[in-house]
Protein backbone atom coordinates (compact mmCIF):
# COMPACT_ATOMS: atom_id res chain seq x y z
CA UNK A 1 0.00 0.00 0.00
CA UNK A 2 2.93 2.51 1.20
CA UNK A 3 4.62 1.49 -2.28
CA UNK A 4 1.50 2.71 -4.09
CA UNK A 5 1.22 5.61 -2.67
CA UNK A 6 5.01 6.66 -3.26
CA UNK A 7 4.34 5.63 -6.74
CA UNK A 8 1.15 7.98 -7.04
CA UNK A 9 2.92 10.44 -5.47
CA UNK A 10 5.66 10.29 -8.05
CA UNK A 11 2.85 10.37 -11.03
CA UNK A 12 0.82 12.99 -9.70
CA UNK A 13 3.87 15.29 -9.04
CA UNK A 14 4.71 14.22 -13.03
CA UNK A 15 1.91 14.86 -14.67
CA UNK A 16 1.64 18.12 -12.97
CA UNK A 17 4.86 19.00 -14.62
CA UNK A 18 4.15 17.83 -17.86
CA UNK A 19 0.69 19.70 -17.20
CA UNK A 20 2.49 22.92 -16.52
CA UNK A 21 4.97 22.58 -19.49
CA UNK A 22 2.17 22.09 -21.82
CA UNK A 23 0.48 25.43 -20.61
CA UNK A 24 3.53 27.17 -20.97
CA UNK A 25 4.35 26.12 -24.36
CA UNK A 26 0.99 27.20 -25.32
CA UNK A 27 0.70 30.21 -23.41
CA UNK A 28 1.49 33.67 -24.88
CA UNK A 29 4.94 34.75 -24.87
CA UNK A 30 6.13 38.54 -24.01
CA UNK A 31 6.76 39.38 -27.55
CA UNK A 32 2.76 37.62 -28.81
CA UNK A 33 1.61 39.68 -25.49
CA UNK A 34 2.99 43.49 -26.65
CA UNK A 35 2.67 42.23 -31.12
CA UNK A 36 1.25 44.95 -33.22
CA UNK A 37 -2.66 44.84 -33.46
CA UNK A 38 -2.49 45.02 -37.37
CA UNK A 39 -5.86 45.86 -39.24
CA UNK A 40 -6.74 44.99 -42.19
CA UNK A 41 -8.11 46.97 -45.24
CA UNK A 42 -7.98 47.43 -49.04
CA UNK A 43 -7.27 50.84 -50.83
CA UNK A 44 -10.39 53.21 -51.12
CA UNK A 45 -11.68 52.41 -47.88
CA UNK A 46 -11.39 53.59 -44.81
CA UNK A 47 -9.09 51.71 -42.18
CA UNK A 48 -10.16 52.75 -38.75
CA UNK A 49 -7.26 52.35 -36.38
CA UNK A 50 -7.82 53.86 -32.56
CA UNK A 51 -8.76 57.28 -33.21
CA UNK A 52 -7.79 57.78 -36.43
CA UNK A 53 -9.34 56.67 -40.29
CA UNK A 54 -6.97 56.02 -42.98
CA UNK A 55 -7.78 55.49 -46.54
CA UNK A 56 -5.24 54.90 -49.78
CA UNK A 57 -6.72 57.01 -52.47
CA UNK A 58 -3.24 56.06 -54.78
CA UNK A 59 -0.04 54.59 -55.29
CA UNK A 60 2.31 55.72 -57.78
CA UNK A 61 6.17 55.66 -57.48
CA UNK A 62 9.19 57.64 -58.96
CA UNK A 63 13.24 57.35 -59.32
CA UNK A 64 13.32 60.67 -58.51
CA UNK A 65 11.47 63.13 -56.19
CA UNK A 66 11.81 66.98 -56.34
CA UNK A 67 11.77 68.67 -53.03
CA UNK A 68 9.75 71.49 -52.21
CA UNK A 69 13.27 73.28 -52.32
CA UNK A 70 13.68 72.37 -55.46
CA UNK A 71 17.00 70.01 -54.64
CA UNK A 72 16.61 66.79 -56.61
CA UNK A 73 16.23 63.36 -54.55
CA UNK A 74 17.85 59.77 -56.40
CA UNK A 75 17.34 56.48 -54.60
CA UNK A 76 19.19 52.88 -55.39
CA UNK A 77 15.59 51.49 -55.00
CA UNK A 78 12.65 53.26 -55.51
CA UNK A 79 10.61 55.92 -54.20
CA UNK A 80 7.22 54.72 -53.31
CA UNK A 81 4.33 57.41 -52.97
CA UNK A 82 1.13 57.23 -51.53
CA UNK A 83 -1.61 59.40 -51.84
CA UNK A 84 -3.56 58.89 -48.31
CA UNK A 85 -6.60 60.70 -46.74
CA UNK A 86 -6.12 60.75 -42.66
CA UNK A 87 -9.02 61.67 -40.37
CA UNK A 88 -9.30 62.01 -36.47
CA UNK A 89 -12.73 60.34 -35.46
CA UNK A 90 -12.88 61.59 -32.15
CA UNK A 91 -10.16 64.27 -30.61
CA UNK A 92 -7.16 65.84 -32.42
CA UNK A 93 -4.79 63.50 -33.38
CA UNK A 94 -2.11 62.81 -35.79
CA UNK A 95 0.01 59.56 -37.49
CA UNK A 96 3.18 58.93 -35.36
CA UNK A 97 3.92 55.87 -36.89
CA UNK A 98 3.91 55.50 -40.65
CA UNK A 99 5.91 53.00 -42.87
CA UNK A 100 5.52 50.40 -45.59
CA UNK A 101 6.05 47.03 -44.41
CA UNK A 102 7.01 43.93 -47.28
CA UNK A 103 6.28 40.34 -46.87
CA UNK A 104 9.46 39.63 -45.10
CA UNK A 105 8.51 41.54 -42.34
CA UNK A 106 11.05 44.14 -43.15
CA UNK A 107 9.05 47.90 -42.55
CA UNK A 108 10.21 51.01 -44.36
CA UNK A 109 9.73 54.43 -42.49
CA UNK A 110 8.58 57.36 -43.97
CA UNK A 111 11.54 59.15 -45.71
CA UNK A 112 13.37 61.18 -43.35
CA UNK A 113 15.69 62.86 -46.53
CA UNK A 114 13.72 66.13 -46.22
CA UNK A 115 11.25 67.26 -44.04
CA UNK A 116 7.24 65.93 -46.06
CA UNK A 117 4.40 67.77 -45.04
CA UNK A 118 3.15 64.32 -44.23
CA UNK A 119 5.06 63.04 -41.49
CA UNK A 120 4.94 61.01 -38.52
CA UNK A 121 3.41 63.36 -36.28
CA UNK A 122 2.56 66.15 -38.57
CA UNK A 123 -0.14 67.59 -39.38
CA UNK A 124 -2.68 67.52 -36.50
CA UNK A 125 -5.49 66.31 -37.44
CA UNK A 126 -8.55 67.43 -36.45
CA UNK A 127 -12.36 65.43 -36.06
CA UNK A 128 -14.64 65.61 -39.00
CA UNK A 129 -11.53 67.20 -40.88
CA UNK A 130 -10.36 64.87 -43.90
CA UNK A 131 -6.92 65.61 -44.59
CA UNK A 132 -5.71 64.35 -48.15
CA UNK A 133 -1.80 64.45 -49.91
CA UNK A 134 1.20 62.61 -50.93
CA UNK A 135 3.71 60.92 -48.93
CA UNK A 136 6.92 59.27 -49.84
CA UNK A 137 8.47 56.22 -49.10
CA UNK A 138 12.21 54.95 -50.62
CA UNK A 139 11.91 51.12 -50.74
CA UNK A 140 14.26 48.25 -52.34
CA UNK A 141 12.82 47.54 -56.17
CA UNK A 142 11.95 43.93 -55.06
CA UNK A 143 10.34 45.01 -52.28
CA UNK A 144 7.78 47.56 -53.91
CA UNK A 145 5.69 44.73 -55.52
CA UNK A 146 4.46 43.58 -51.95
CA UNK A 147 4.10 46.44 -49.66
CA UNK A 148 1.40 47.22 -46.93
CA UNK A 149 0.69 50.47 -45.58
CA UNK A 150 1.21 50.46 -41.70
CA UNK A 151 0.03 53.76 -40.00
CA UNK A 152 -1.27 54.05 -36.43
CA UNK A 153 -1.03 57.10 -33.92
CA UNK A 154 1.08 55.66 -31.34
CA UNK A 155 4.91 56.32 -31.80
CA UNK A 156 5.97 53.73 -29.78
CA UNK A 157 5.16 51.26 -32.26
CA UNK A 158 8.33 51.88 -33.96
CA UNK A 159 10.41 51.70 -30.55
CA UNK A 160 9.47 48.26 -29.99
CA UNK A 161 6.76 49.19 -27.31
CA UNK A 162 4.13 47.71 -29.71
CA UNK A 163 0.60 46.71 -28.24
CA UNK A 164 -0.94 49.21 -30.68
CA UNK A 165 -3.44 49.40 -33.86
CA UNK A 166 -1.75 49.55 -36.97
CA UNK A 167 -3.37 49.64 -40.59
CA UNK A 168 -2.33 46.91 -42.93
CA UNK A 169 -3.52 47.91 -46.14
CA UNK A 170 -2.11 46.06 -48.93
CA UNK A 171 -0.87 48.79 -51.79
CA UNK A 172 -1.32 46.73 -55.69
CA UNK A 173 1.56 47.34 -57.49
CA UNK A 174 3.10 45.29 -60.38
CA UNK A 175 6.01 44.85 -61.94
CA UNK A 176 5.75 46.19 -65.04
CA UNK A 177 4.79 49.34 -62.96
CA UNK A 178 7.48 49.19 -60.84
CA UNK A 179 9.76 48.67 -63.46
CA UNK A 180 7.98 52.17 -65.80
CA UNK A 181 8.67 54.12 -62.39
CA UNK A 182 12.84 52.99 -62.34
CA UNK A 183 12.90 54.05 -65.97
CA UNK A 184 10.99 57.43 -65.53
CA UNK A 185 13.73 59.99 -64.87
CA UNK A 186 11.28 63.27 -64.49
CA UNK A 187 11.06 63.98 -60.81
CA UNK A 188 7.84 63.52 -58.73
CA UNK A 189 6.54 66.77 -56.94
CA UNK A 190 4.25 65.37 -53.92
CA UNK A 191 0.64 66.99 -53.96
CA UNK A 192 0.81 68.54 -50.18
CA UNK A 193 -1.90 68.27 -47.66
CA UNK A 194 -4.91 69.51 -47.89
CA UNK A 195 -8.39 69.75 -45.89
CA UNK A 196 -11.11 68.16 -48.25
CA UNK A 197 -14.49 68.11 -47.18
CA UNK B 1 -5.16 15.02 10.17
CA UNK B 2 -8.43 16.74 7.93
CA UNK B 3 -7.69 18.43 4.35
CA UNK B 4 -8.38 21.67 6.00
CA UNK B 5 -6.03 20.96 8.96
CA UNK B 6 -3.07 20.30 7.07
CA UNK B 7 -3.53 23.57 4.47
CA UNK B 8 -4.65 25.59 7.10
CA UNK B 9 -1.47 27.61 6.99
CA UNK B 10 -1.55 27.42 3.31
CA UNK B 11 -5.44 28.88 3.48
CA UNK B 12 -4.41 31.32 6.48
CA UNK B 13 -1.80 32.98 3.61
CA UNK B 14 -4.24 32.84 0.92
CA UNK B 15 -6.32 36.41 1.79
CA UNK B 16 -3.64 38.21 2.66
CA UNK B 17 -1.99 37.36 -0.40
CA UNK B 18 -5.17 38.10 -2.82
CA UNK B 19 -5.56 41.06 -1.12
CA UNK B 20 -2.10 42.09 -1.97
CA UNK B 21 -2.23 40.97 -5.68
CA UNK B 22 -5.87 42.96 -5.82
CA UNK B 23 -4.44 46.11 -4.20
CA UNK B 24 -1.33 46.40 -6.19
CA UNK B 25 -3.46 45.96 -9.10
CA UNK B 26 -5.75 48.92 -7.78
CA UNK B 27 -2.54 51.05 -7.75
CA UNK B 28 -1.76 50.67 -11.52
CA UNK B 29 -5.79 51.34 -12.63
CA UNK B 30 -5.95 53.99 -9.95
CA UNK B 31 -2.60 55.52 -11.16
CA UNK B 32 -4.22 55.09 -15.13
CA UNK B 33 -7.61 56.76 -14.17
CA UNK B 34 -6.03 59.80 -12.09
CA UNK B 35 -3.96 60.62 -15.50
CA UNK B 36 -6.83 61.34 -17.18
CA UNK B 37 -8.99 64.51 -16.68
CA UNK B 38 -12.41 63.67 -15.56
CA UNK B 39 -13.65 65.42 -12.83
CA UNK B 40 -15.20 68.90 -13.79
CA UNK B 41 -14.41 71.47 -10.56
CA UNK B 42 -17.61 73.41 -10.24
CA UNK B 43 -18.02 77.56 -11.42
CA UNK B 44 -18.74 79.75 -8.21
CA UNK B 45 -21.17 81.87 -7.67
CA UNK B 46 -19.39 84.90 -9.87
CA UNK B 47 -18.94 82.22 -12.60
CA UNK B 48 -15.35 81.52 -11.99
CA UNK B 49 -13.72 78.16 -11.99
CA UNK B 50 -10.63 77.56 -9.73
CA UNK B 51 -7.74 75.11 -10.67
CA UNK B 52 -4.07 75.52 -9.51
CA UNK B 53 -4.28 78.61 -7.58
CA UNK B 54 -6.08 80.64 -10.04
CA UNK B 55 -9.39 81.44 -10.99
CA UNK B 56 -10.36 81.34 -14.67
CA UNK B 57 -14.04 81.63 -17.00
CA UNK B 58 -15.12 81.63 -20.39
CA UNK B 59 -15.60 85.17 -21.82
CA UNK B 60 -16.43 84.53 -25.21
CA UNK B 61 -16.20 81.73 -27.80
CA UNK B 62 -17.46 82.78 -31.18
CA UNK B 63 -15.83 82.74 -35.34
CA UNK B 64 -12.79 84.20 -35.59
CA UNK B 65 -12.98 87.32 -37.73
CA UNK B 66 -9.97 89.84 -38.54
CA UNK B 67 -7.71 86.83 -39.07
CA UNK B 68 -4.95 88.20 -42.07
CA UNK B 69 -2.59 86.36 -44.26
CA UNK B 70 0.99 87.81 -44.14
CA UNK B 71 0.17 90.00 -47.28
CA UNK B 72 -2.16 91.73 -45.12
CA UNK B 73 -5.23 90.48 -47.24
CA UNK B 74 -8.16 88.67 -45.03
CA UNK B 75 -7.34 84.96 -44.37
CA UNK B 76 -10.05 82.37 -45.43
CA UNK B 77 -9.80 78.97 -44.48
CA UNK B 78 -10.73 76.02 -46.71
CA UNK B 79 -14.10 75.36 -48.01
CA UNK B 80 -16.32 74.11 -44.69
CA UNK B 81 -13.69 75.08 -42.02
CA UNK B 82 -14.96 77.49 -39.85
CA UNK B 83 -12.20 78.88 -37.12
CA UNK B 84 -13.41 79.59 -33.79
CA UNK B 85 -11.46 81.86 -31.28
CA UNK B 86 -12.49 81.74 -27.36
CA UNK B 87 -11.44 84.12 -25.28
CA UNK B 88 -10.47 83.19 -21.32
CA UNK B 89 -10.13 85.59 -18.70
CA UNK B 90 -7.42 84.39 -15.82
CA UNK B 91 -7.05 85.78 -12.47
CA UNK B 92 -4.05 83.98 -11.28
CA UNK B 93 -0.89 85.74 -8.60
CA UNK B 94 1.16 82.88 -10.11
CA UNK B 95 0.46 81.94 -13.64
CA UNK B 96 3.64 79.23 -13.58
CA UNK B 97 1.22 76.91 -11.71
CA UNK B 98 -1.65 76.96 -14.76
CA UNK B 99 1.29 77.32 -17.38
CA UNK B 100 1.39 73.99 -18.39
CA UNK B 101 -2.36 73.28 -19.45
CA UNK B 102 -4.03 72.15 -22.50
CA UNK B 103 -7.24 74.07 -24.04
CA UNK B 104 -9.53 72.31 -25.89
CA UNK B 105 -13.04 73.01 -27.59
CA UNK B 106 -15.50 70.50 -27.49
CA UNK B 107 -18.53 70.29 -29.84
CA UNK B 108 -21.56 68.95 -29.73
CA UNK B 109 -20.83 65.29 -30.83
CA UNK B 110 -18.46 65.17 -27.81
CA UNK B 111 -15.69 65.36 -30.29
CA UNK B 112 -12.37 67.75 -29.00
CA UNK B 113 -10.35 69.84 -30.95
CA UNK B 114 -7.05 71.28 -29.96
CA UNK B 115 -5.69 74.50 -30.18
CA UNK B 116 -3.83 76.41 -33.17
CA UNK B 117 -4.33 73.65 -35.64
CA UNK B 118 -1.52 74.52 -37.88
CA UNK B 119 -2.64 72.73 -41.56
CA UNK B 120 -6.09 74.80 -41.36
CA UNK B 121 -4.28 77.86 -40.08
CA UNK B 122 -1.71 78.10 -42.66
CA UNK B 123 -1.47 81.08 -44.19
CA UNK B 124 -2.60 83.44 -41.36
CA UNK B 125 -1.36 85.54 -39.44
CA UNK B 126 -2.29 86.41 -35.48
CA UNK B 127 -3.87 83.30 -34.98
CA UNK B 128 -1.89 81.94 -32.53
CA UNK B 129 -3.04 80.73 -28.95
CA UNK B 130 -1.42 81.62 -25.82
CA UNK B 131 -2.45 78.93 -24.04
CA UNK B 132 -2.43 79.94 -19.98
CA UNK B 133 0.49 81.94 -19.22
CA UNK B 134 0.04 85.72 -19.13
CA UNK B 135 2.15 87.90 -21.30
CA UNK B 136 1.87 91.39 -18.90
CA UNK B 137 3.64 90.29 -15.66
CA UNK B 138 2.35 93.52 -13.99
CA UNK B 139 -1.17 92.58 -13.73
CA UNK B 140 -2.66 89.16 -12.10
CA UNK B 141 -5.87 89.52 -14.19
CA UNK B 142 -5.30 88.89 -17.90
CA UNK B 143 -7.09 87.38 -20.64
CA UNK B 144 -5.60 85.20 -23.42
CA UNK B 145 -7.52 83.65 -26.93
CA UNK B 146 -7.37 80.04 -28.46
CA UNK B 147 -7.73 79.60 -31.82
CA UNK B 148 -9.62 76.14 -33.11
CA UNK B 149 -10.64 74.77 -36.26
CA UNK B 150 -13.64 73.11 -36.62
CA UNK B 151 -16.09 71.59 -39.86
CA UNK B 152 -18.99 73.94 -40.24
CA UNK B 153 -21.40 71.54 -39.37
CA UNK B 154 -19.66 71.30 -35.52
CA UNK B 155 -21.11 73.36 -33.06
CA UNK B 156 -18.74 74.57 -29.76
CA UNK B 157 -20.60 73.80 -26.39
CA UNK B 158 -17.87 73.71 -24.32
CA UNK B 159 -14.08 74.94 -23.41
CA UNK B 160 -11.56 72.85 -21.65
CA UNK B 161 -8.96 73.01 -19.55
CA UNK B 162 -6.77 70.72 -18.37
CA UNK B 163 -3.32 72.00 -16.22
CA UNK B 164 -0.52 69.01 -16.10
CA UNK B 165 -0.25 67.97 -12.46
CA UNK B 166 -4.12 68.34 -11.49
CA UNK B 167 -5.43 65.63 -12.75
CA UNK B 168 -7.98 64.03 -13.00
CA UNK B 169 -9.37 67.44 -12.25
CA UNK B 170 -10.00 70.11 -15.16
CA UNK B 171 -12.07 73.17 -16.49
CA UNK B 172 -15.31 72.50 -18.54
CA UNK B 173 -16.48 75.61 -19.34
CA UNK B 174 -19.84 75.55 -21.24
CA UNK B 175 -20.74 78.33 -24.08
CA UNK B 176 -23.08 80.84 -22.67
Amino acid sequence: MTRLKLIGGIAAVLVTLLVGQALLRTAPSADDDSATFLVGGRSFRPVVVGGLAVTVLGIRGASLVRRPDGQILDTGGVWVIVDVELTATQQTTAVRYLALADRDGNTYRVSQRWHQAITEGVPDLQPGLPVDGEVAFEVPRDAATQLSLRAGEHWSVAVGLRSRAVTDIALPVERSEVDRWVADRDPAVLVPPAVVL
Amino acid sequence: MSWFGRNRWGLIALGPALALVVAVSAQGVQGTLSARPRQAVPADGDGWYHLAEARLRLSTLEHATGLVTAAGRPFTPATHVVIWRAVIDFDAANDALIGDCQVSVEDDLGRTYDTDPDLELAGSVGGTSRGCLRVDDSTTRYSNAEFFALPESAQPIAVRVVVDGYQPLYVRMPRR
